[in-house]
């Protein structure tokens, strides 16, 4: 098992976990939909299309957005 | 029919979907403003407060989504913010804000100028929010925005129109469309805006903070499309003395 972190919160996850599988694992637990989230890890964008191709490194910084009210 | 970048749109003004206090009477206030631009900011993701549940229904009405930069203080944040925004949303349209100052909301210049080149170069449509400056407006124009949005006054402040002198010269100058944008409080405000030959305005507050905002969105509808109709029409011209409409003359048969 490796450490990252989501949103500041440390998750455990598996060695050579994919992105995709790690969101997946994540939302459900939280109860949140990916449909409209983007994903930065260690302050870059990630495509949703590469999510599958990308492995979780330990210590990782993940950080999950969504779209808000704003004018 | 307004046109940004190959896009059209019947309707001139643009709203967001900020300061509502029902997402309900956000969706109901927009469809009233027959907007077909919205705004919205994008966040980091709150597990405690959860996200505000309001794209799905925004796509399913129909409108077009214009992700905002709001929160970033620099060219990085920026640049970062539209990409997040393009993952989201799926669109490269952006309207770029960067402000750091948290009092008066001014748009940074320098960064905003650096941060447009790089995101049109990217491939985004601009759609910057800035100072009413002419000048900055032609440099931004330059480097490839769709349109620019001067502000009328500060944003969420319903003072109107207090860089009126400035607004007229960036339209004067204009090659893209000019969106006045934030301070808008009234309607009658947007009415000028649009007379004086402004392509659109962008409000959100004055709607959001009426005590009938669905009744507001309609009454800002009617603005923007009689100041609009206003100036396609021609406005006379104004001068410091009295010109009589009335024969003065015939009158008595004298």
């Amino acid at each position: 098992m490796i450490n990252i972190f989501i949103n500041d919160e440390i998750e455990q996850v598996e060695l050579e976990t994919c992105l995709y599988n790690v969101l997946e694992a994540y939302a459900s637990k939280k109860g949140i939909k990916l449909a409209a989230i983007a994903v930065a890890v260690n302050g870059s964008v990630v495509p949703r299309a590469t999510w599958q191709q990308t492995q979780c490194q330990a210590n990782d910084k993940l950080e999950l957005f969504s779209v808000v009210a704003g004018g | 029919m307004l046109t940004i970048a190959d896009h059209q749109f019947e309707s001139r003004l643009f709203t967001g979907t900020g300061k509502f206090a029902q997402p309900e009477t956000m969706l109901a206030a927009i469809k009233a403003s027959q907007s077909q631009l919205v705004t919205l900011a994008v966040k980091r993701l709150d597990l405690n407060t959860g996200s505000d549940n309001i794209l799905q229904p925004l796509l399913d009405s129909g409108v077009k989504l214009l992700p905002n930069t709001a929160g970033a203080r620099n060219v990085k944040e920026a640049v970062f913010a539209a990409h997040l925004a393009r993952e989201m949303l799926g669109t490269n349209w952006v309207k770029l804000e960067i402000h750091p100052d948290p009092k008066y909301l001014m748009p940074d210049p320098i960064e905003t100028l650096e941060a447009a080149r790089i995101l049109c170069e990217q491939g985004y449509v601009v759609l910057p929010y800035v100072h009413a400056d002419p000048v900055l407006c032609r440099r931004l124009e330059e480097v490839g925005c769709a349109a620019v949005m001067p502000l009328g006054s500060p944003i969420g402040s319903n003072q109107g129109l207090a860089t009126e002198t400035f607004l007229k010269i960036i339209i004067e100058q204009a090659n893209v469309p000019v969106i006045i944008d934030a301070g808008i409080g009234a309607p009658s405000q947007a009415t000028h805006a649009m007379e004086l030959g402004a392509d659109a305005v962008l409000v959100n507050t004055a709607i959001a903070s009426s005590a009938d905002p669905i009744a507001m969105g309609q009454c800002f509808a009617q603005a923007v499309d009689t100041g609009r109709q206003a100036y396609m029409a021609g406005l006379g011209l104004v001068s410091q003395q009295a010109q009589h409409t009335s024969p003065l003359t015939g009158f008595l048969n004298e």
